[in-house]
């Protein structure tokens, strides 16, 4: 097979597949967005216990983190621009790029294999069939309280990310620096604006739906043999944090530009 | 009235293998037939075929008069809940208890969360020896009261056809006698019954059709 031919049968699949993920979030939009009076009740239950297990379990992990890359943001950056601008860096690095960058990240090592394998086993062991033998929509009852239970721990986290990175940069400067705290509080004051705040919020939305489509596109489509479930989960791994990085860049550039 | 009615069905979609070839099956009230294939995986696809969870290429399902359209899966799903379908491919929800899986649909029907089971589904449990066991989960159960709980989930249903993978060993010897009871209890009420079996005893004194589906080919035996 000549390599022109190779990329262009790539290319195609690969195209294919984004119109897949991307019909498949338009059914899970429209489903969001229709609320079947069916199954409610137990849909926003599943939905908190999502909340919790995304958001409230992952705090353990993020504030730690956060607090790394806070400081050592600032730490390199304090003696890079000589402690000028060291608010206004903060914010463009942390706020805007890295907050919601690493928070989908932590979802994705953390959720999404977790979603993908949870789902996987349910096909293969025919837990699907199951509910729909009992009349229960599998998108309105799998999938949906994903979305919305993701998408919320996404957004939670991003602010979480956000003041503890700045908090974790505070002590750093408090620490080991000389310049005067107060300074480096009004240098973030003076930097962030409502802009900052609502294009990071919009990137948590888009990584929140991208990451749940993925991992359950990829977990509903494993068949039979319970060794498509490994594969599945690295793919929608992989795919989940490069489709995030993509966006992140495509809407940095959308506002920043 | 034909009760239920697959005309020129073609499947599965894809190049799967088992595949069954183009074929016709209609089922009224009160007809139990019993299938004979020698190949477990023919019968599974046709019984998926009838629970309408195998999704035909080509072809026309009848349920009740009524025409089931494929391309809007929310459509079937009504129809879905009325087929009781007992199977070894037939399972329980892992993450929940017993008691959360035999109340499941109800939850999700009526809105309510309520944990409550109704006293006759109650009553089959402790038939069956899982009433002590209602709030455990799957994994902590052994498979017959697995298959028990499946059983009573799916007879307490409203149903309208009865898929059964061979009945006799199903629950093992000890639950068939009441396992036998329940089913010709429906069958008696003229619930339309397809079912595998190689107990001659069984076959003999319930059905009253028998088709024969080799090599992927259906025909009724006369």
């Amino acid at each position: 097979m000549s390599i022109t031919r190779l990329i262009g049968r790539r290319t195609i699949r690969s195209f294919s597949h984004i119109t897949t993920l991307l019909t498949f979030a338009s059914m899970l939009l429209r489903m969001l967005y229709r609320r079947p009076g069916e199954g409610r009740t137990l849909v926003r239950r599943v939905a908190l216990e999502q909340i919790y297990y995304t958001a409230v379990q992952a705090l353990f992990v993020i504030i730690p983190v956060a607090l790394i890359i806070g400081s050592a943001i600032i730490i390199q950056f304090s003696k890079l621009s000589g402690q000028y601008d060291l608010g206004n860096i903060a914010v463009i690095l942390i706020v805007r790029e890295l907050g919601p960058a690493i928070t989908a990240l932590l979802i994705i090592l953390r959720s999404a294999t977790a979603v993908t394998i949870e789902t996987g086993y349910m096909k293969v062991l025919h837990e699907i069939d199951a509910l729909e033998m009992s009349g229960i929509n599998v998108l309105w009852f799998i999938c949906i309280p994903r979305l919305v239970g993701i998408t919320t721990a996404i957004l939670f986290l991003f602010v979480v990310f956000d003041i503890v990175a700045i908090i974790g940069g505070y002590a750093v400067v408090w620490t080991v620096t000389y310049l005067p705290v107060g300074n480096f509080l009004r240098q973030i004051a003076g930097a962030i604006t409502v802009a900052d705040i609502a294009v990071g919020l919009f990137k948590a939305v888009c990584f929140g739906i991208t990451i749940t489509v993925t991992s359950t596109y990829h977990g509903l489509n494993v068949q039979k043999q319970i060794t498509e479930i490994p594969v599945a989960a690295s793919r929608a791994a992989v795919e989940c944090f490069f489709y995030c990085l993509v966006i992140n860049v495509l809407i940095s550039a959308l506002f920043y530009l | 009235m034909k009760w239920i009615e697959l005309e020129d069905y073609v499947l599965p979609v894809s190049g799967e293998s088992p595949r069954l070839e183009r074929f016709s099956f209609s089922i009224s009230k009160g007809d139990v037939c019993w299938l004979d294939t020698g190949v477990t995986e023919y019968a599974h696809l046709f019984f998926k075929a009838l629970a309408t969870l195998a999704y035909p290429l080509e072809g026309r399902y009848h349920f009740a008069g009524e025409r089931l359209d494929f391309l809007k899966p929310d459509s079937i799903l009504p129809v879905k809940k009325t087929i009781g379908y007992i199977t070894t491919h037939s399972a329980l929800i892992s993450n929940r208890s017993l008691r959360e899986n035999l109340t499941l649909m109800r939850n999700y029907a009526d809105n309510d969360l309520s944990a409550r089971i109704d006293d006759e589904t109650f009553d089959l449990c402790r038939h069956f020896s899982i009433a002590d066991k209602i709030d455990l989960r799957p994994e902590d159960l052994e498979q017959a009261d697995m298959r028990s709980a499946i059983v009573i989930r799916e007879i307490r249903k409203a149903t309208r056809l009865l898929l059964l993978e061979k009945p006799e060993i199903y629950l093992g010897h000890a639950g068939f006698f009441l396992y036998d009871w329940l089913l010709r209890s429906l069958m008696d009420k003229g619930v339309p019954v397809v079912f595998t079996s190689d107990d001659k005893n069984f076959i003999d004194s319930v059905s009253n059709r028998a088709l024969v589906l080799h090599d992927g080919r259906l025909h009724e035996r006369q």
